[in-house]
């Protein structure tokens, strides 16, 4: 194998790995679902338990795109 | 029957027509295992979606989300949750890959820890459990070609003509290998998610705005999460998100694509180009299954919610698209599989026994990808009745292989004999547990067999790398794995690469 160059070492800003913890305690911590059992009253038309769902959903996909986004424009992944 | 089988033939011929103008270029085994490590975000993104989402999400969670309502919601979140993990182990699974030639998720655990042996049961592991999704992925075309046939065709002679298909498909992913299912990937992940998601969200304003069909007329039952007091258990969602989330890369043809990537920039760009499309992918499907509950007919047979209100709202040429799109979703994951296990067959089992030249291993992974094609297309033929339990059994059993995996990426401590053990005592408990308390445990607050397998796997890990602390030549070893993914300057892989491997 040739000779390869090797970017920049990577490691996230804290306020993405924040993120990330963030993402993980809503979609997992059983209190917070706990919380929306059996809630039906609608916003919008949609009630909120389903609502707690995409609103845990949405946030752990901006936070992928906006780690990314971080990265690219720091020019740290290679 | 001639417009939604005609649908079909079109869409087959199509991806067909794109993969013979792709071209061949199997010129070694890297090529044919990994596509050459050549593919940029575009291509890495849609072949994941379309590996991790198969055609039975239309009719497995659609029928969830029709039958049991939000708490169908979970696979949204674990598949979401699983991107993150992807964008966490992306550098150091890529640069390892490149680094020492890694074609498997096998490769990747031989050499964190230093152990052939690893390699064999990770495959075997990954081998099993795969086979039974395999066939039941085949199965589910079964109902897709009944409702293709409009009822002509018994459920039994739909599943052979499904997978009479699907085996078709396979001469071209035995042919091609994984540049062929990347780029299959590509244009079947665009029928399955871009256009599934137009048409579920047509579907939906059909419902609503038609049908006067909305959430209030759903009975409580329909937004219940399983919490305290619950039958279930309070910890059931918890238990099928984290096993979810952390399983997705314990399936060999999932973990496979971080080697496909020509770079960790492409496989994070993939990421935030998959998690919008997963996100309305996973929000559209599941809200129409919802919905499509109140549909006649839906309630009786609420697996198959997307065929009855596809045909309901736009007739056969809506139906004929609605079987296309299934098709899409279930032909990127059986390809995927197949693919991935053939290379498993002569990477990590045949070839980790004997020396095989490039051809040898290219000849034995499409006689492998053969073989467990014939194999397959013969079992879902036939009828076997414990065949979902099965399923459900490797799953709880596949994701002990999380615990070395990740801690192997991610913490310098850890040793074979901690990685081999709590594989297996992790193994042994989940399958033992999944057999006695099928589903979840009552006992444990309904964790599933395979946490408490876990917990168990993890707790050997952690001894196992204190008791049996590593040699200060694996140390080193190690410290240069990690050191290759922390590194700021340029490197000579051939160098590094030979002092790690010798050390």
């Amino acid at each position: 194998m040739g000779s390869f160059r090797r970017g920049r070492r990577d490691a996230q800003p804290r306020w993405v790995s924040a993120w990330f913890c963030v993402d993980a305690v809503l979609a997992l911590a059983p209190p917070l679902y706990w919380a929306f059992d059996g809630i039906k009253t609608p916003v919008l038309g949609v009630p909120i338990v389903v609502l707690y769902f995409i609103a845990v959903a949405t946030c752990t996909a901006l936070s992928i795109v906006a780690a990314y986004l971080s990265e690219a424009f720091r020019g740290e992944i290679d | 029957m001639l417009i939604t089988f005609g649908c079909i033939a079109i869409f087959f011929a199509v991806i067909v027509v794109i993969l013979q103008l792709s071209g061949i270029r199997d010129r070694d085994f890297t090529e044919y295992a990994v596509g050459g490590r050549s593919f940029g975000p575009g291509y890495q993104a849609m072949s994941f979606l379309n590996t991790w989402y198969p055609g039975a999400m239309f009719t497995a969670f659609g029928g969830m989300a029709a039958s049991a309502g939000v708490i169908s919601f979970y696979v949204l979140s674990y598949s979401l949750l699983t991107v993150v993990l992807m964008y966490l182990i992306a550098r150091p699974v890529w640069v390892w890959g490149k680094t020492f030639g890694l074609h498997t998720q096998p490769d990747l655990l031989a050499l964190r820890f230093n152990s052939r042996h690893i390699k064999t049961i990770a495959a075997v592991i990954g081998i099993a459990s795969g086979i039974p999704w395999l066939v039941l992925g085949m199965q589910a075309l079964g109902t897709l070609f009944q409702y293709m046939s409009l009822g002509a065709l018994s459920f039994s002679e739909a599943v052979i003509v499904g997978v009479a298909i699907i085996a078709l498909r396979q001469v071209w992913t035995v042919r091609m290998g994984m540049r062929g299912v990347v780029i299959s990937d590509f244009a079947q992940g665009i029928v399955a998610y871009v256009v599934g998601v137009a048409m579920l969200v047509g579907l939906i304003a059909w419902m609503v705005l038609s049908q006067d069909i909305t959430f209030s007329s759903l009975d409580d039952g329909k937004f219940a999460i399983p919490s305290l007091g619950s039958k279930e258990g309070p910890l059931y969602v918890f238990s099928l998100i984290l096993t979810g989330t952390i399983g997705g890369w314990c399936w060999p043809y999932i973990f496979v694509r971080l080697f496909t990537a020509d770079g960790v920039h492409s496989l994070k760009k993939s990421a935030a180009l998959a998690v919008p499309l997963s996100l309305a992918f996973g929000v559209a499907l599941l809200i129409f299954g919802m919905l499509g509950a109140q549909v006649s007919g839906v309630s009786a047979a609420p697996n198959d919610v997307w065929f009855i209100v596809a045909e309901k709202a736009g007739g056969l040429w809506l139906l004929g698209l609605a079987g296309v799109i299934v098709l899409a979703a279930s032909m990127g994951h059986t390809d995927g599989n197949i693919q991935a296990t053939g290379a498993q067959i002569a990477n990590d089992l045949v070839g980790n026994y004997w020396n095989l030249d490039q051809r040898q291993l290219i000849i034995i992974a499409k006689i492998g990808m053969f073989a467990l094609t014939i194999l397959s297309s013969w079992l879902a033929c036939l009828n076997l009745p414990a065949l979902f339990q099965l399923a459900v059994l490797a799953y709880q059993g596949i994701i002990q292989l999380a615990v070395p995996q990740f801690l192997g990426i991610f913490w310098k401590r850890g040793n074979t004999y901690g990685a081999i053990a709590g594989m297996i005592a992790g193994f042994v408990a989940a399958t033992a547990l999944e057999l006695i308390y099928p589903g979840y445990l009552p006992w444990a607050y309904g964790l599933t067999s395979g946490a408490i397998g876990l917990v168990i796997n993890l707790a050997i890990y952690v001894a196992a790398a204190y008791l049996f602390p590593q040699s200060q030549a694996e140390r080193q070893r190690i410290e240069g794995l990690f050191g290759l993914v922390e590194q700021r300057q340029s490197v000579t892989f051939a160098g590094s690469s030979a002092a790690i491997q010798t050390a």
